[in-house]
């Protein structure tokens, strides 16, 4: 027998915590590796919207899984060490020079981590190649390119496994380098009591952190952006910090306190689970805190792919017309018979068609930027401001069936249908428009606002607005307007029958091939803007895919067909929706491996003083409640705290982007409850899953039916 | 054979520091079967720990066999704790995956000797303390006091210099307390071996040669054995209830 016999043996015997330890690191190494060449992969990229918000928060919530990953690893292998440390001790104790078993630990972590790498990132790597071939079916790709991994993708899963190795390995160095013995012998028992004072006064000063990080990072910069017009710039992102001060402040007090107060029965009947709890403090409170975080990050991720999803569909349910497209004066545009006739081939009947005459004049509005150098929101009124449309009062009453009345030297706002106002753009900022071909201006005044959505160009607002104007006032701005400035608005819906989204995409493809140049602009292009301003970044003209209605596309001109939009949402928003639910799967795996985990933990740590209960007469089911009162504490807490959290968090950003609540919003807070309370569930399984777990660790097999019985 | 000399220990915690031992004198010959007793927190445990070289001390000297301890290095450590220590621990510290036989042959495989000779000293010191039937048994399945003898056998393995021995008996009830006491009486007398036994249990220090006692982290007396076990029980008796009440006499 040698060394290495003995050390294969107790291996063996400690399989177990081997395959724990090897189950944690897999699992993050190929959740990130599976991530990571997915989103990096030139078939997703090329898909993601560029710029923006949505790939904003993708690469935060990327940052989130990948940090929730690292943790998860750094935890599994303290825990490994951990369980380690016994016979490590006792080696060292009988003679075992400190180099030789330092050599042969750090050998056996290097094999478990190169092993599991290879293995892992290869499985993540599978995972992703499925993900990218569902998503290549479902987005149905006209052009040739398919899903393949990119360089970047796999040198970035390489890093990860690097990482977090190097890590490990630091971790593994330093445990076999300690110089007292003693510690190492008794770190599996060691007691990690919270030493700090904790009183009322401790939980008070979280609370107040918490309120302060919400005010100073959330509500504070909202309030001075309204009422003093002025932004506070990035850092009171700063104050969020006080929120996590705060909340492990909150827990540590959970399980440290536990007073007499004005319940003794009930401060009795906890006492023991309190007590025995109380000496894992600190270790226990940790872990709480990852819990929350990662089920914070999971949260968000849901709460997010849902506003998208939600956002997204309500946009063909709030649609007037089936169909609706502009063509300005210069193009080749579609005829009613080549729509017709484009419908025929697919069986597709063509109702209710409608074109309208749009003028497009340089109409006045208010600018208002986010902030001058003096950090104030500023507004400057212009008279001549964007080129927008204009529709007269009987054209549109024609167009929409809509009676709508209005005087000479007024205006209406078209508006989406359940669309809400912002301080970005009113209504009623326009005040004037003016024909630049014949230099002949009005001045108007607003005397309301009109809902329909088929008018409702992009947002809506600035270059994109529609207004009805008096049929008189109409006719005179419209008189010796050039055709560039002149549009025809096509309305029609179709039938039922018939192949509807081969149609469709068919009309897409020949209404981009039909525009003219200066159709091909981007969304938020204005010929009047681009002349005046100086740097101006919307000249690029606008990148089409005839053949590729699915991709999202930065087009002024860009066509409503409700059965693209119907079919094409889901696939427009696969990606980001699939990456988002993959951060949420990473985020509650690595919450519930962790919470199991450290439920075992706690159970492992209170056999005995359990065992010294039962001499004293205790029951198995008052055991069995001792042991569930400290378990629950692991699950319960961070589940309250990051759902309140989150769920207030997003709500109130909810409300801050414009200053209101619309009816797509309370659809989205609709869910995000619903949400909320899965995350519950999920949680109350693995914790009755921890449980059953630790009743066999503790009192051995059977014990629940013995209970039963 | 083992010279304690003006050994000073102390903790740290926070910005207190508790001084453990102050001054702490004694020597232990050969073949001398010598207890320390003394009350919780008077510094037995400590000083174990620091002549096991478990953990560091602040100043002093401790010797054996004429070798300064502190002036090894940690490779010379280990290999004076396999080969001229035995340790026993009172939570005995067996290797949960390894069989009675296998336990017992670890210091041995520490040290890399042939098996023969490893399997044949195994055999003799299960059968000089009675456990050779539980030989392929696991710790999991045997009873205290036999974890105990297991481990007195497994600290003799390497025919140490010396046996150094934390609370033994603290997890076991009389019979099984006897039964380890005896072994170590029997290593004494068959295989020659020095013991320093930490221990709490006055009937098990009267079966020593010596014992110390040690109050507030100094040696405080010493009492000698005279071959009257019963006598010198009740001796130590008297200095404990002494010492325990507070009194400064100088029962030596």
């Amino acid at each position: 027998m040698t060394l290495l016999n003995v050390l294969n043996k107790l291996k063996k015997y400690n399989k177990g915590n081997y395959r724990q330890f090897s189950l944690c690191f897999s699992l993050s190494v190929l959740l990130v590796s599976a991530l990571t060449l997915f989103m990096l992969s030139p078939f997703v990229q090329g898909r993601l919207p560029v710029g923006g918000d949505s790939r904003k928060m993708l690469y935060m919530i990327y940052a989130v899984a990948v940090t929730g990953c690292v943790l998860f690893v750094i935890y599994a292998a303290g825990l490994f060490l951990r369980f380690k440390s016994r016979e490590v001790g006792i080696l060292m104790a009988l003679g075992t020079a400190k180099g030789t078993l330092s050599k042969t630990i750090m050998k056996e972590m290097l094999m478990i981590i190169g092993k599991l790498s290879m293995v892992s990132i290869l499985s993540g790597g599978m995972i992703a190649y499925g993900f990218g071939r569902l998503y290549e079916n479902l987005i149905q790709s006209a052009e040739s390119d398919s899903f393949g991994f990119s360089l970047s993708g796999l040198l970035g899963s390489v890093l990860f496994v690097l990482a977090v190795s190097v890590i490990i390995l630091g971790m593994t160095n330093r445990f076999t380098k300690r110089a007292n013995l003693i510690e190492i012998l008794n770190e599996e028992r060691r007691t990690e009591p919270i030493r700090k004072d904790v009183d009322r006064k401790y939980l008070a000063a979280g609370l107040i952190l918490i309120v302060l990080g919400i005010l100073g990072g959330l509500i504070i910069p909202f309030a001075i952006s309204t009422v003093f017009k002025m932004t506070l710039g990035g850092f009171h992102y700063a104050f969020y910090i006080l929120v996590l001060i705060g909340l492990y402040r909150i827990m540590v007090y959970s399980v440290a306190v536990h007073k007499r107060g004005k319940n003794p029965q009930k401060y009795y009947r906890h006492l023991i689970s309190f007590g025995m709890l109380k000496f894992q403090g600190v270790s226990v409170v940790r872990n709480m805190l990852i819990v929350t975080l990662l089920l914070a990050g999971a949260l968000f991720a849901i709460f997010y792919s849902a506003t998208n999803c939600i956002q997204g569909a309500t946009i063909a349910a709030n649609e007037d017309n089936d169909m609706s497209y502009r063509y300005l004066g210069d193009a080749d545009r579609l005829t009613v018979h080549d729509v017709e006739s484009v419908a025929a081939e697919y069986g597709v009947k063509i109702i209710n068609y409608r074109e309208v005459e749009v003028a497009r004049l340089l109409g006045s509005g208010v600018a208002r930027e986010n902030y001058d150098e003096n950090g104030m929101l500023t507004e400057e009124y212009r008279e001549k401001d964007y080129y927008k449309n204009f529709v007269s009062a009987s054209g549109f009453s024609k167009a929409t069936g809509m009676e709508v009345q209005v005087e000479p030297g007024t205006y209406l706002y078209i508006s989406r249908k359940n669309n809400t106002e912002n301080y970005w753009f009113l209504p009623e900022d326009l005040d004037m428009a003016e024909n630049t071909d014949t230099g002949v201006k009005k001045k108007l005044v607003f005397s309301g606002t009109v809902e329909y959505s088929s008018f409702f160009y992009d947002r809506g607002q600035d270059g994109s607005a529609s207004y009805i104007l008096n049929d008189e006032d109409f006719a005179g701005l419209k008189e010796g307007l050039s055709k560039r400035f002149q549009m025809t608005q096509v309305l029609f819906d179709i039938s039922e029958e018939g192949d509807i989204y081969t149609f469709s995409k068919e009309l897409y493809a020949r209404y981009c091939n039909s525009v003219s140049n200066s159709m091909r602009v981007m969304a938020s292009y204005d010929e009047y803007r681009a002349d005046v301003d100086e740097n101006y970044g919307y000249g690029e003209p606008a990148m089409l895919y005839p053949k590729r209605p699915e991709i999202e596309v930065d087009w002024k001109y860009n066509p409503v067909f409700i059965p693209l939009l119907e079919r094409n949402f889901v696939l427009t928003y696969a990606t980001l929706l699939l990456i988002f639910v993959f951060v949420a799967v990473i985020c509650l795996v690595s919450a519930g491996v962790i919470g199991y985990t450290r439920s075992i933990a706690v159970a492992v740590k209170s056999k005995h003083v359990l065992m010294d209960v039962k001499k004293l007469g205790a029951g198995q089911i008052y055991l069995d409640r001792i042991l569930k009162e400290q378990e629950k504490k692991v699950f319960v807490l961070p589940t309250v705290v990051a759902t309140i959290l989150m769920f207030a968090y997003y709500t109130m950003t909810l409300w801050q982007n414009d200053g209101v609540i619309s009816s797509n919003e309370y659809l989205i807070i609709g869910f995000n409850i619903a949400v909320c309370l899965m995350i519950a569930v999920y949680q109350y399984i693995l914790f009755q899953l921890s449980f059953r777990k630790s009743q066999t660790i503790v009192f051995g097999a059977g014990t629940e039916v013995m209970k039963k019985g | 054979m083992l010279k304690v000399d003006h050994l000073f220990k102390s903790y740290k915690t926070g910005r207190i520091t508790y001084e453990v031992l102050k001054d702490v004198c004694f020597e232990v010959k050969e073949r001398e079967f010598v207890a320390v007793m003394g009350a919780s927190g008077s510094g037995k445990t400590t000083m174990l720990n620091c002549i096991s070289c478990f953990h560091p001390y602040d100043k002093g000297k401790i010797t054996l066999n004429g070798i300064r301890l502190s002036r090894l290095s940690e490779e010379e450590i280990a290999r004076v704790r396999n080969e001229q220590l035995g340790f026993v621990f009172q939570d005995f510290m067996l290797l949960d995956g390894l069989t009675v036989f296998e336990n017992v042959c670890v210091p041995k495989v520490i040290r890399g000797e042939d098996y023969k000779l490893m399997e044949e000293k195994a055999g003799k010191l299960l059968r000089l303390f009675g456990i050779e039937h539980i030989a392929d048994k696991y710790p999991a399945e045997i009873s205290g006091g036999q974890k105990q003898r297991v481990a007195v056998a497994r600290s003799l393995m390497n025919d140490p210099l010396a046996i150094l021995a934390d609370e033994p008996t603290g997890n076991l009830d009389s019979r099984a307390s006897e039964a380890v006491i005896q072994a170590f009486i029997e290593a004494k007398k068959t295989l020659g071996a020095t013991i320093l036994m930490v221990t709490h249990d006055t009937f098990s220090a009267s079966y020593c040669d010596r014992v110390i006692m040690m109050k507030d982290g100094k040696v405080h007396s010493e009492l000698m054995n005279n071959g009257n076990r019963k006598a010198f029980l009740e001796d130590l008796l008297n200095v404990l209830r002494k010492l325990n009440g507070g009194e400064n006499d100088d029962a030596a």
